[in-house]
C-alpha cells in the first residue's frame, strides 16, 4: 500500500475501506520521523508508544463502527508552544527544559477528542520569535526540499513535518506570519484563522493580541477539516469568539465565477523577488481563468504593518515572558546553593533565554518603559487601528486580497541570521494580516530552482469560508499541491 | 532619532532582569538602536480619527464560581522548590 504523502482525506479514505489502518499510518509517519530527523531535525519530542497506543483505540473504534470525526486516527504533529499532558512542552528554550504540562492546550484536547494521533512535539524558533527555525536553542529545522537552506519559522518544524511526510497535518502558531511564512517555502498550505477564531487555551504565549493557533496541511480541504474541529469557542481564552462555526468543508471545490480578488498593490513591489511576482501573476491569470474578477487594489497603511508589529511584539514579550523568574517551573537558579536572594534568582534563572528572547525582552522593556510608552506602544496601537480600518474599507470592494508570502525565497543556513532586522524584513508581506487581526492561507503556487514559492490569499475577520473557496478552486485547477519532496530527502 | 544610549541599555536590563556583562552592552545598544530606526517612521505617520476609535470590543465575563479542581500537587510538581505544599523561595532582602 503507498503511504507517502496521504492528505487527511485520501488517509481517512483508505482507513475507511480498511485498505490502511490507523497504526500502519503512524508507523510510516514514526519510521520516517527516524530516518530523516536527524538530519531535518522537526521534532524535538516523538511521542512514539501514545502514538502507537492512541492509534490502535482509533482501529479498535473503527471496527466496532464508533468513529468520533475524520480525522479520527490520522497521525498529525504538534508546535512545541502548544501543551500536552505528561509530555514534555519546551517552546524550543532551555527556560522550559524540563517543563511537563500538567494540562491539554484547547487545541490538543480537541484533536485527541477527535481522535486523531499526535506523533510529537516539533522545532521552532524559541518561544517563537523568528523567521528561520534557526533561534531554536535546539538546533535549526532544516528545508525538506534543500537542506543547506532554512525552512522558515517560528512554526518550521510544523512545516518540515508534513514536507518530510513526518505527519499528516500539524498544528503552528502564526503571531506574524510563523505558519504561513514556513509553509510557503515547504508547499505546503499554511492556515492562520482570524485572531479569535481558534482558542490559545494552553498556547505558550508570545504577544497575546496577535498569536493565533493554525494548520499546516497538504491541501486546502485538509485545512477546512482541521478548522472545523478547532474551531470550537473557549471559555478558557477570553478573546475566543463565540459566533457559530460554519461548515468549512462545504467551501471547498466551488465555483468562484464573479468573486472579486483584489491584488494588492503594495504587496508586489521591488523589494519581493521578481521570480516570486511571476509566479503570482501567473496565479492570478489562473483565478481569472476560473472566472473571478480581479481588481488591482492599493492599501498604502500595510506598508506600516511590519513597523507596528517591531514595536507591538517585543512590547508583548517582555510581560509575557516576565513569568519565566525560576519560581513556578521551567529550570530555575532557586535550588543554587550559590544563589543569596530572590533577585538572583531571577537574574540567573532568565540567563536560560536565547539571544533572540533576550532582545525583544530589551526592546520590549525599553518601549513599555517610563518616558517611551506613549512614543511607541501607544503610538504603534494607534498606527494599528488605522491600518485594520483601512483593510475594513478596502473589504468593501474585494472578497478577497492576494499577494506573496515571502519577498524571497528561503534563506541559505550559512549565511548570517542573528541579524534579526534582516530576518524580520521576511516577515513583511504577512504581518498585515496578523497587525489588522485578519485570516490568511498560503498556497503552493509555483517552484523557483526546486524550491517551492507560496501565494497568500487573505480575507476579512471571521471569512475564512471565502479563503477556503478560492485557495481550494486554484488548488483543484493546479499541479503545484502535488509535488512533494520525498525524492529530495531520499537523496 | 533614537533615544536609547548605554545608560539605556543597562537600565533596561534591569528592569527586565537581564543578566548583561560589561562587554555586551554595546552588543545590545547597537542591535536595539537598529530596531528603534526602523520603527521610528511611525512618529511621522499623521493619525486620523481611527487612531483612536476602539469599536466592537466586550469584556468577557464569567460567574464567579469555583471552577479549580485541585491541581495543587500536580502544578507543584514543576516548581523547582516547595515544601509542605507551598513554593519555597530565597530570602527576599
Amino acid at each position: 500500500m503507498e503511504l507517502d504523502y496521504l492528505t487527511i482525506n485520501e488517509a481517512a479514505q483508505l482507513l475507511n475501506e480498511k485498505k490502511v489502518s490507523s497504526a500502519e499510518l503512524t508507523q510510516h509517519c514514526i519510521k520516517n520521523i527516524k530516518q530523516k530527523n536527524a538530519e531535518v531535525n522537526a521534532f524535538l519530542t516523538i511521542t512514539e508508544d501514545k502514538a502507537l497506543n492512541s492509534a490502535k483505540e482509533s482501529d479498535e473504534r473503527r471496527s466496532r463502527g464508533e468513529l468520533k470525526s475524520n480525522i479520527d486516527g490520522i497521525p498529525g504533529s504538534l508546535k512545541d508552544v502548544i501543551c500536552t499532558a505528561g509530555v514534555r512542552t519546551t517552546a524550543a528554550s532551555k527556560m522550559l527544559d524540563n517543563f511537563i504540562p500538567p494540562y491539554d492546550a484547547h487545541v490538543t484536547r480537541l484533536l485527541k477528542d477527535a481522535g486523531a494521533v499526535i506523533v510529537g512535539k516539533t522545532n521552532l524558533d524559541e518561544f517563537a520569535m523568528g523567521t528561520t527555525t534557526a533561534y531554536s536553542a535546539y538546533n535549526m529545522t532544516k528545508n525538506p526540499w534543500d537542506t543547506s537552506r532554512v525552512v522558515g519559522g517560528s512554526s518550521g518544524g510544523s512545516a518540515a513535518s508534513v514536507a518530510a511526510d513526518q505527519s499528516i497535518f500539524s498544528l503552528g502558531t502564526d503571531t506574524g506570519g510563523s505558519i504561513r511564512l514556513p509553509a510557503s517555502w515547504t508547499n505546503t498550505v499554511g492556515l492562520r484563522p482570524t485572531y479569535g477564531r481558534v482558542s490559545r487555551n494552553g498556547v505558550i504565549a508570545m504577544a497575546s493580541s496577535l498569536d493565533q493557533v493554525g494548520t499546516f496541511t497538504r491541501s486546502v480541504a485538509d485545512a477546512a477539516e482541521l478548522l472545523r474541529i478547532l474551531a470550537e469557542p473557549d471559555t478558557g481564552d477570553s478573546t475566543s469568539y463565540k459566533i457559530p462555526v460554519p461548515n468549512y468543508v462545504a467551501a471547498i471545490g466551488k465555483d468562484i465565477k464573479g468573486m472579486k480578488i483584489g491584488v494588492v498593490k503594495e504587496f508586489m513591489g521591488e523589494a519581493v523577488d521578481v521570480k516570486i511576482r511571476e509566479a503570482v501573476n501567473a496565479a492570478i491569470r489562473q483565478f481569472e481563468k476560473l472566472g473571478a474578477e480581479i481588481i488591482d487594489i492599493s492599501v498604502p497603511l500595510a506598508e506600516e504593518s511590519l513597523a507596528t508589529y517591531m514595536v507591538i511584539v517585543p512590547s508583548e514579550v517582555s510581560t509575557n515572558l516576565e513569568r519565566y523568574d525560576g519560581i513556578k517551573y521551567g529550570v530555575s537558579a532557586n535550588e543554587d546553593a550559590n544563589v543569596d536572594n530572590l533577585i538572583e534568582v531571577y537574574y540567573k534563572s532568565r540567563q536560560k533565554f536565547g539571544n533572540e528572547a533576550k532582545r525583544r525582552i530589551m526592546l520590549g522593556s525599553f518601549a513599555l518603559s517610563a518616558g517611551f510608552y506613549d512614543q511607541y506602544y501607544n503610538r504603534a496601537r494607534k498606527v494599528q487601528r488605522m491600518i485594520k480600518a483601512q483593510f475594513s474599507e478596502k473589504f468593501k470592494e474585494v472578497d478577497v486580497m492576494v499577494g506573496p508570502v515571502s519577498p524571497t525565497m528561503p534563506f541559505k543556513t550559512n549565511e548570517d541570521l542573528n541579524d534579526s532586522l534582516k530576518l524580520w524584513m521576511a516577515d513583511l508581506l504577512v504581518v498585515p494580516v496578523n497587525v489588522a487581526n485578519l485570516c490568511g492561507i498560503s498556497v503552493p503556487c509555483g517552484f523557483e530552482q526546486g524550491l517551492p514559492i507560496g501565494m497568500q490569499i487573505i480575507a476579512n475577520h471571521f471569512d475564512e469560508e471565502k479563503l477556503f473557496k478560492v485557495a481550494s478552486a486554484f488548488e483543484v485547477s493546479t499541479e503545484w499541491h502535488k509535488i512533494n519532496a520525498k525524492s529530495k530527502i531520499q537523496n | 532619532m533614537s533615544n536609547i544610549n548605554s545608560t539605556t541599555v543597562v537600565h533596561v536590563a534591569k528592569l527586565a532582569r537581564i543578566e548583561i556583562a560589561e562587554n555586551e552592552i554595546d552588543k545590545y545598544l547597537g542591535e536595539l538602536s537598529n530596531v528603534l530606526k526602523y520603527v521610528d517612521h511611525l512618529q511621522q505617520i499623521k493619525l486620523n480619527d481611527f487612531a483612536e476609535q476602539v469599536n466592537g470590543l466586550v469584556n468577557v465575563f464569567r460567574e464567579d464560581e469555583v471552577i479549580n479542581n485541585n491541581m495543587r500537587d500536580v502544578l507543584l510538581k514543576n516548581c523547582p522548590m516547595s515544601e509542605d505544599g507551598l513554593i519555597k523561595v530565597k530570602q527576599v532582602l
